[in-house]
Order: structure tokens, then sequence, then C-alpha cells
């Protein structure tokens, strides 16, 4: 099983006295491998300029690049990775985030990404699990996890307070503020729908316009840590 | 087999530029050194030596003797601490136990890599002593070594200080390895080595503990090759007793 899993948990584990195609070598040797792997994931990673360095000298970029090619050295078929973008700046982080989306399509790996940083899974990933306390929340893919939750049509109306009660009266959903209204509701079809009812009734609707969640906010929700900010909303 | 050679080729390379692997040759050549100083500044023996192959193995015994019951047990404290350093920094060791390979290959290797530098650094102070014996035929001629050394005699009395020193390798790695704190195995270690002055005079005592072997096993004369051995068959097994238990632990 190990033999076809290749792993990078939160920083890489590198031996800063030695160069980074030395640290190559190095877990080369455990996993019998070729020697011409070594020159593949140098590739792959885009480290073969520095490869003869020490490591100590590396970026923490670099660090973490060269951790992703230790992981592909044995060929894996799953890669595990957690927190890869961890502690990098934009640059790196840009750079990780292009290394992971290309390594399914070209070397065939399938790609387990672990991360707080939702955006970036957002980014990166086909597939989503939302883990919260131990309970697997949601898998899925990232339409379907869309799919799961309401969007928001966002209104602005001259005349707030009738068009509250219209559209409560007819069993919308909604928040609102001081300027504009959020319906919670999901597809175009239920916003025409808003529209013309609203319409109909001779409210003026100078805006309307479909908010989809960010996975950020599906997170937030499903894990249940704005239920507060929920029940202000109703 | 295949497996173990593959995790000694590994860590063999790990050692690259390391103080670890400098210390092969600096410890040994320390006591070679200060004790050719020590006899170049005395002079010729007031008591000639009886024979030449005497005066080399009085040489022999004086290095090895130094060497024996303080830089060995030291030396040996410190390059397990230093190897075990070396996985304990980025806590590597959840790196290499991820790796498709038997853990016990990984502790195994590190054990036989620090027994084999202990050996090499054996070779050195052999070799050392010979070539000191080499120049103080020409700088202190009263000394009496003149002619070829007796080679193997003095191998002999170098090999038994290792095989008897076995048992401490296997607890210094055991416990260099086990515990992240480099404090800790210098700590042990030192101590082991200085409470070693004191039961090493003992009868009784010298011949159990640990640190004071390769002492005891220079001292006891005529029986020392029998009592190397035992020493390291019992290391063998404090090896294999600390592999099963470092490997066996879920989270390190």
């Amino acid at each position: 099983m190990l033999n076809k899993v290749g792993s990078l948990i939160e920083a890489p584990l590198l031996y800063g006295h030695l160069t980074g195609r030395e640290n190559l070598e190095v877990t080369r040797w455990l996993l019998a491998v070729g020697r011409e792997h070594i020159d593949r994931v140098l590739a792959i990673v885009r480290l073969e300029k520095d490869a003869n360095r020490p490591v100590r000298g590396y970026s923490l970029g670099m660090r973490q690049r060269l951790g992703l090619a230790l992981a592909m050295l044995g060929e894996p078929e799953l890669l595990i990775l957690d927190e890869p973008t961890n502690g990098l700046d934009p640059a790196g982080i840009h750079e990780m985030r292009d290394l992971i989306r290309r390594l399914p399509e070209e070397h065939g790996a399938t790609v387990f990404l672990s991360s707080h940083l939702l955006s970036e899974i957002e980014q990166i990933a086909t597939h989503i699990g939302i883990i919260s306390g131990g309970q697997l929340l949601f898998q899925g893919t990232l339409d379907q996890l869309q799919a799961q939750r309401r969007e928001r049509v966002i209104l602005k109306v001259k005349q707030p307070d009738e068009a509250l009660k219209i559209l409560t009266e007819n069993g919308w959903r909604i928040e609102h503020d001081d300027s504009r209204l959020a319906v919670l509701a999901n597809t175009p079809d239920e916003a025409s729908e808003i529209n013309s009812s609203l319409v109909r009734s001779g409210i003026d609707v100078s805006h309307l316009s479909l908010e989809r969640l960010s996975l950020e906010e599906i997170f937030l929700n499903l894990t249940g840590r704005t239920e507060n900010a929920e029940v202000n909303a109703k | 087999m295949n497996v173990l050679l593959r995790a000694v080729s590994s860590e063999m390379l790990k050692m690259k530029r390391t103080l670890a692997l400098w210390m092969v040759f600096i410890a040994p050549m320390v006591v070679v050194v200060l004790s050719f100083l020590q006899i170049y500044m005395q002079g010729a023996p007031n008591k000639p030596p009886a024979s030449a192959d005497e005066a080399w193995l009085r040489l022999a015994t004086g290095i090895t003797t130094l060497w024996a019951f303080l830089m060995l047990p030291l030396y040996i404290t410190l390059e397990t601490a230093l190897l075990g350093g070396l996985e304990h920094v980025e806590k590597q060791w959840k790196q290499l136990f991820a790796l498709p390979l038997p853990r016990w290959t990984i502790y195994t290797a590190k054990l036989l890599i620090c027994t084999a530098l202990i050996a090499a650094s054996t070779i050195v102070l052999w070799a050392g002593t010979v070539a000191a014996g080499l120049v103080l035929q020409h700088l202190v001629p009263g000394w009496g070594n003149s002619g070829i050394p007796p080679w193997w005699a003095m191998l002999q009395m170098a090999l038994l200080t290792w095989l008897a020193s076995w048992l401490i390798i296997a607890l210094q790695t055991w416990i260099s390895l086990r515990w992240r704190s480099f404090a800790l195995a210098v700590g042990v270690g030192m101590s082991g080595t200085v409470v070693g002055f004191i039961v090493m005079q003992s009868e009784q005592w010298g011949k159990f503990y640990p640190w004071a072997l390769p002492m005891t096993t220079m001292a006891g004369e005529g029986k020392n090759m029998s009592f190397a051995v035992s020493y390291g068959i019992i290391g063998g097994i404090v090896g294999i007793i600390g592999c099963w238990e470092m490997t066996r632990r879920d989270v390190l």
C-alpha cells in the first residue's frame, strides 16, 4: 500500500546540510527507485537549477517544492498533501497551486489535499469533503456542494419595507439590512419569479443580481459557525 | 537484507559534510596526538623496555587506555546523539516511517552505521598509534620501539575495546533516537562515563557497568577476548530490544 502513496505533511522533512539532489537521493535509496527519477521529479517542480545547493539556503517555497518532489519520487498513485501552501508568499502559493493542478493530468496521480485555506481548495479541487469535529459533513463535487446551498438574490428596491412584506408573504427567506435585501433562492428562474412578483405589486426594482456563496461561506454554514448570524437573519 | 542495505546506503549519504563524519578521525587522533606529546615531553623512560615489541605494546596500551576509559564512551555519546539529531531536527521520523519499508530497517541501519563508525575510528586509532610509534623511533630513540610494530597484537587490543563498546553503542543509539532531546542523550552518556571512573575500580561491578566495559576489558588480562565477545553479544541483544521498542510505537 505505502509504495503507492506519496505524502507531504505540512513542512517537508529535509536534511538542511544536504543539497536538494542529495535529499532526493536519500529517499531514492529507501524507495529503491531508479536514479533517473530524481531528474524527473526535479523537472516537475522546476528545481533543476538549485538542486546542487544545500537545502538550508532554500526559500520556504523551494523547500515546499522539494517536498513535493520527494513525495512524487516513487511515482505514487495517491498523493497526500497536508497544507502544502502553508507559510508561502503569494508567488510561492501561485506556483504551488499551479503545480498541484498539473499533477493529475500530467502524471496520473490522484491528489488528496487538506487545507484550511478554502479559496485555495476552491481553485484546485474537483471533489470536496468537509470535515468538522471529526464528522464528514459533505462529500462531492464543488458544483454539488454549491447546488446544496441556496444562492442569494440581491435586490435593491425603492420601497424596502413593502418588498419585505410581500416576499415574506410569498414564503421566501430573507436577510436584509438598510440598503439591500438578500433573498435565499436557488435558480435564475426563481430570481425572475421574485422580480416579477415585486414588479406586479408596484415595487421599483433598481438592482437584481445572483450571488453565489463562496466555499468559505458554505463551509461556515455547514459547520455551524455562523449559527448566530442565521438566527439573527430569521 | 536488500532493504537493509538500501537503508544503510541512505544513512551513509545523510552523513555527508556532518560533524559526525569528521569525528571518526578527530576523536582517535586527539588521543594519539595527546599521548604522543606526553611521551615526547617526558622523553625516554628510566627503565628501558625488554624488547622492541614490548615498547610498541607499551605505547599502544597507553593510547588505548586513554581511548577506552575516556574518549570512547564520550565519543560514542556524541556520535549517536549527532546521528539521532539528524532525524529530530524536523521530526524526520514521521517521514521515514511513512516510507514503504519496514521500520526496523531504519533503526537497524542507524545502529549498524554507528557501530561501523566506531569501528572505523578504532582502525584510525590503531593506524595513528603505528604512525606515532614510527615518529617516536626518530624523536625519542630511548623509547625503544625499534623495527616493525607487532601489528596484530596492537590491532587486537584496539578491536577488543570496540567489541566491548557495543553495549554502550546500543544503549546510546536507543536513547538518542527514542527521545528528541540532544541534551538528554549527551547527559546520559557523560554521566555514564563519569560514574564509570569510579565503578571501573570495583572488581565486582566494573564487569557489569556498560560505560566501563571497554576499560574493564583492557584491564582483565588474559581473559579479555571472551569478555569482549560476550559484551558484544549482550550489546547486540540490547540493540534488538531497542529496535523493537522504538518501532512498535505508533505516535512518534
